[in-house]
């Protein structure tokens, strides 16, 4: 069974490819033809194509062309900074969002709902990239509080964090509302009120634990958007992670580094929903791992 | 909520109008330079303040309305229509072409949206086609995915029964009997879908991968000045503005087409 999991996902990070055997065909600038055999672009698209995919099984993401450094080593030291980033502001939103959810349930038609139904949806129209310049302007450079940029300690990360952190808990907060809205309605509540337990063992034992598997798949989905975000939020805050990484890639055209995070990118985001899907099994058991859910 | 739903429906008109209309005023060029009012706050004649060439921010955010809203259109219509042909496909002849469709629909679906989208502009030149583009390459598999799922069920109703009985074949089935009836829901899924397109066309041009300078595009105003936020903030602050009010309007209506519509599931 796990080697079934493993070869599924492969599979699915392995059509990432097309994209690199277009990259692979701009990769011919008009620069002199010694560069272009240096870097390999004067061969064909196909034979390019396969020369990197060659390289990728060996575990090798080729060489940049402005810094001729070795693409796999710079995302294996970059990579920890995005992880650390992308786990604190989850380490935000995660509470926060599923708060908000669980608040805005218990009381759907009144005023918490209708603010927090407003407000959630402010956050998710609210461009990541505004809200992190809005953000560094008040808290760093008016307030003064935190470092505008850089990588380093827990002062540097907070604020990229919480620009993160913000559409994220908005879609939790959604998706936690909607879910225990749902189980609120069930009759085992009823009876759960019925016996006398208290209102807090109801939540937590009752509606929270039959409610937990679409937050979780949404948390588990919205690793993809942490690494969307993770390209702006990097490249503004100035956090030397994969997506500034790749910021600068793109703006040097510099095609191994884009194809090398891409690739990587591609296969967290596989590995997370891998995580998500076993995680079911253990917070619902009824879920059995060998029967696929599609 | 149908309420809210109309207002935000007509602001996103109201701003697309401007936009049109301002385009046909002299006086609100977005592309005039005036080097003697450079970096001006919000003042009478210049309500949102000028920018570092002197250009007239307001009229610029103006004139953004249109690529946004614009692109936006275009592309989820593109989307739309391609994953519509996808879909009904998938779902009309079942079997392995809809193991197949689907299998590169899901793939689709598991790629990080944003780094695709980023992947296909770095590929192509720059400018708004290549972000229609690139927005559509990314946003089709999920229409292909509810088209389908809305084929399986219209094919299972009587009349279809009725039709091949008459005799009519595949394709007119598919294109006289069918397709005609999921072309409401792909309405419906782009209205919710416009929103994050909005937001996915900022981010392309904030990262200078869309539309290119001077055309004023909201991300790429957003961009190209937010080097001065703490001396000139209000460059960066009202094109921000006018983005999260379209997107947060274009999120209302599309809000509101899921209650009516009862699309539950909010991955769609």
């Amino acid at each position: 069974m796990g080697v079934t999991i493993v070869v599924f996902a492969l599979l699915k990070t392995l059509p990432g490819d097309p994209a690199i055997s277009l990259v692979g065909e701009r990769a011919t600038p008009e620069t002199i033809a010694k560069i272009r055999t240096s870097i390999g672009a004067d061969k064909g698209i196909v034979e390019q194509y396969f020369g990197y995919l060659k390289l990728l099984m060996n575990g090798d993401f080729g060489r940049s062309y402005f810094t001729n450094r070795d693409v796999g080593s710079d995302i294996y030291a970059k990579f920890p900074n995005t992880l650390k980033l992308a786990l604190s502001a989850m380490l935000i939103a995660i509470p926060a969002g599923i708060l908000i959810g669980f608040l805005s349930a218990r009381n759907s038609q009144g005023i918490i709902a209708k603010t927090s139904d407003t407000l959630t949806l402010a956050c998710l129209s609210m461009p990541v990239f505004w809200s992190a310049i809005l953000i560094m302007l008040i808290f760093s450079l008016k307030l003064k509080l935190f470092p505008p940029s850089g990588t380093g300690n827990l002062n540097f990360l907070i604020l990229p964090a919480l620009v993160l952190a913000i559409p994220a808990s908005a879609t939790i907060a959604r998706v936690t509302k909607t879910s225990v809205a749902d189980i609120l309605r069930m009759p085992y509540i009823t009876t759960a009120k019925a016996k006398g337990l208290k209102a807090f063992k109801i939540n937590m034992v009752h509606v929270l634990k039959n409610a937990i598997i679409p937050i979780v798949t949404i948390i588990g989905l919205d690793f993809g958007s942490y690494l969307n975000g993770a390209v702006v939020t990097e490249t503004i805050f100035g956090w030397d992670g994969i997506g500034r990484f790749i910021m600068e890639g793109i703006l040097k055209r510099d095609y191994p580094v884009i194809m090398g995070c891409i690739v990587v990118g591609t296969a967290v985001f596989v590995v997370v929903n891998l995580i998500t899907d076993i995680a079911y099994h253990f917070l619902d058991p009824r879920i059995k791992l060998h029967a696929k859910d599609r | 909520m149908p309420k809210t739903g109309k207002a935000a429906l007509v602001f996103i008109i109201a701003v697309f109008l401007v936009s049109i209309i301002s385009s046909g005023l002299r006086h609100a060029d977005p592309y005039r330079i005036d080097l003697d009012s450079i970096k001006q706050s919000p003042n009478f004649s210049h309500p949102f303040g000028t920018d570092t060439k002197g250009r007239d921010i307001f009229w610029r955010v103006a004139a953004g309305g249109k690529f946004s809203i614009g692109i936006a259109l275009i592309a989820a219509f593109i989307s739309a229509a391609i994953g519509f042909s996808f879909g009904i496909t998938a779902g009309y002849f079942g079997g392995k072409i809809d193991a197949a469709l689907m299998a590169f629909v899901d793939f689709m679906l598991s790629f990080p949206s944003l780094l695709l989208a980023i992947a296909i502009s770095v590929v192509m030149p720059p400018g708004i086609y290549t972000v229609m583009i690139a927005l559509s390459a990314v946003g089709w598999a999920s229409f292909a995915r509810l088209i389908r799922g809305h084929v399986l069920t219209v094919k299972t109703m009587p009349y279809i029964d009725s039709a091949r009985a008459v005799g009519c074949g595949d394709l007119r089935i598919l294109f006289l009997h069918i397709a005609p009836l999921c072309i409401p829901l792909s309405l419906v899924m782009m209205g919710i879908k416009l929103g994050g397109f909005i937001l996915a066309e900022a981010t392309l041009s904030f990262l200078g991968l869309g539309a290119q300078p001077p055309t004023p595009t909201w991300g790429s105003m957003i961009s190209a000045h937010r080097g001065y936020v703490l001396t000139a903030p209000w460059m960066v602050l009202f094109p921000g503005l006018a983005l999260t009010l379209t997107a947060f309007c274009f999120n209302l209506v599309g809000e509101t087409l899921r209650e009516k519509f009862e699309l539950k599931d909010s991955r769609l």
